[in-house]
């Protein structure tokens, strides 16, 4: 014999089957959207920072109030400056870099106007799948990711800033730009000749990078030296902004969590005021009917926290498939976050209708209609 | 043997205050039921029948006056004591049944054992006992949405005998069903009365109801005018 058991917060939500799919939802969307939208920042500042960290370089030299987003100031360096840091102690190698970006299709790609002999010294050389490395003026490398999204190939054309270069390269994607041309090149379509954005620096042994960076900014001032091994972790310590971001929507969430609960289980004791009357007279006391609403809240967010995963995996790979150039970083610390933020917004938003409920008057509510 | 007084009101006040004028419900009641005993408290309507029922069930504190269940006054104990003694030693049945509409019959009865602090297993053995001793052992995976009028009561009547109360307070237990139905609860509560032992104090205004019970005991005005 098929007996279903006494259990009044589950029995509560399937019973009430809309109110519990909203409910759901709602809190679903809340981590969806968290996860997605912090998925999609990590997943650019990690760009970022893993193609810098790819380029090998040991060193990474920009004027002290450029951004790590590279291409957002371009020539703010003199060239001649590599002179001066080659000629300090430990180091090997020095390739000057014009940064500027692109816009493809509407997305913005980073472009790195190099010398590729130097580029190639200061680190691990720029690996090409297809085609050979820069050699004439109108010329540009692709990385295969970018080469793959707009179905070029060595050979093609592709118009920036209104002029024609010809596809020369494919690289591997992740290191560096997606976009290589030659420096002066570059230089000149921004009438920014004779200046750079940064230095990639490679020194004599490993043991010497902290004190070589040292020794550049004590040497040349203005210049910020990074040493590119700890970039991921010092970007993300230093990024202006973005642990406010992270901060604002985690708490977008959680408040989202708090409101849908509280109005869901606020409506439900209204709803249920006699049922609770009832319990109340069989001598539930205080503590049983706050730990019913809150377990019917808790189970409410678990739900939802579960379709959000769901959600998340859905919406990455949409976005994916129309953006196939976005990066989108969900990692299990954030999973954890997100879910954790979601059953603590519930549990929030349950207490005031678990503690109004248990202060009902028994009498009056066994007479509610 | 004399038997033992289960339930005593002495003197027992409520007044009801409706914006500045006090109404008095219940005006010194006092009134003794034994042990074993099946009682009938009948009266007009607005007499103060229910006011004594909730009163007697620890469900409103009195303006004045004693209630001893089982030896303790129910009148000096705090609200969670209170709440403990309505779990303990009080089993409720309600005109509109009050069952819990998401909850089968089984899991109905199983709320009351939750509430009384009894985990599953060794309880649903008690429970498929007490849905046959109410008849309805091959219903008891139906909601009460499921069950006719006479059964949700049946089950209301096994839900709150389940924690085997000191006493059973029924108020207007037959006033929503038909005849047939009405006929029915009244021959369980005979049962129970007579093989249990169980003490029913039962509320209602219809003389042949009242009939059923070993005693008669008549309201009017929130007083006692017969016993």
């Amino acid at each position: 014999m098929e007996i279903s058991m006494s259990n009044l917060p589950l029995s509560n939500i399937l019973q009430r089957k809309v109110r519990s799919l909203i409910s759901i939802l709602a809190v679903a969307l809340g981590i969806s959207l968290l996860l997605i939208l912090i998925g999609m920042t990590k997943g650019t500042v990690n760009d970022v920072a893993r193609r810098l960290e790819n380029v090998g370089a040991d060193i990474l030299v920009q004027r002290s109030d450029s951004s790590v987003f590279l291409g957002l100031k371009s020539g703010v360096l003199p060239m001649k400056l590599q002179e001066k840091i080659e000629a300090i102690p430990g180091v090997k190698a020095v390739a000057p870099v014009m940064t500027w970006t692109a816009s493809l299709d509407g997305s913005i790609q980073v472009v790195y106007g190099i010398q590729p002999e130097t580029f190639n010294q200061v680190g691990n050389h720029l690996e090409l799948l297809e085609g050979r490395l820069l050699k004439g003026e109108k010329e540009i490398i692709l990385d295969n990711r970018l080469a793959e999204a707009r179905h070029l190939d060595v050979g093609a054309s592709l118009d920036l800033w209104g002029t024609t270069y010809t596809v020369v390269g494919i690289s591997k994607a992740g290191m560096g730009a997606r976009i290589f041309m030659p420096l002066e090149t570059l230089q000149k379509s921004l009438d920014e000749e004779g200046r750079v954005s940064l230095f990639f620096v490679r020194c004599e042994s490993l043991d010497l990078v902290k004190s070589v960076a040292g020794e550049i900014e004590r040497q040349i001032k203005g210049l910020k030296a990074y040493v590119l091994e700890t970039f991921v972790d010092t970007m993300m310590r230093n990024l202006v902004g973005l642990n406010e971001f992270l901060m604002g929507t985690t708490s977008a969430t959680l408040f989202i969590s708090f409101l849908v609960i509280l109005l869901a289980m606020y409506t439900t004791i209204l709803e249920r005021t006699r049922e609770i009357g009832i319990l109340k007279a069989m001598g539930a006391s205080k503590g049983f009917i706050i730990g019913s609403i809150i377990l019917e809240s808790i189970l409410l967010c678990l739900a939802g926290v579960i379709v959000g995963y769901g959600l998340t995996f859905i919406l990455k790979k949409l976005i994916q498939t129309f953006y196939p150039l976005l990066n989108i970083e969900i990692t299990w610390y954030w999973i954890l976050i997100s879910g954790l933020v979601g059953i603590l917004g519930g549990l929030l938003g349950s207490f005031y209708p678990a503690f109004r409920a248990a202060k009902q008057d028994p009498i009056l509510a066994l007479r509610y209609e | 043997m004399s038997k033992k007084t289960i339930l005593k009101a002495i003197d027992v006040k409520v007044d009801y205050q409706i914006g500045k004028v006090t109404v008095p419900a219940l005006r010194g009641v006092n009134l003794e039921v034994q042990e074993g005993e099946f009682v009938a408290i009948m009266g007009p309507s607005g007499c103060g029948k229910s006011t004594l029922l909730h009163v007697l069930g620890g469900l409103l504190h009195p303006t004045s006056g004693q209630v001893i269940l089982d030896e303790q006054d129910l009148c000096r104990v705090r609200d969670a004591e209170l709440t403990k003694i309505r779990r303990e030693k009080i089993g409720f049945v309600f005109q509109r049944f009050n069952l819990l509409p998401t909850l089968t019959a089984f899991g109905n009865i199983e709320m009351a054992l939750k509430i009384n602090g009894v985990r599953n297993g060794a309880s649903r053995s008690d429970i498929l006992n007490m849905l046959q001793l109410v008849g309805l052992k091959n219903k008891a995976s139906h909601k009460p949405a499921e069950l006719s009028i006479g059964e949700q009561q049946r089950v209301a009547i096994a839900r709150a005998l389940i924690n085997k109360p000191s006493l059973l307070l029924a108020d207007e237990p037959t006033g929503n069903l038909d005849s047939a139905s009405s006929e029915e609860i009244l021959k369980l509560f005979l049962d129970l009365n007579k093989r249990l032992n169980q003490t029913i104090l039962m509320i209602t205004h219809d003389k042949e109801v009242a009939a059923h019970s070993h005693r008669i005991i008549t309201m009017r005005d929130g007083q006692i005018v017969q016993k």
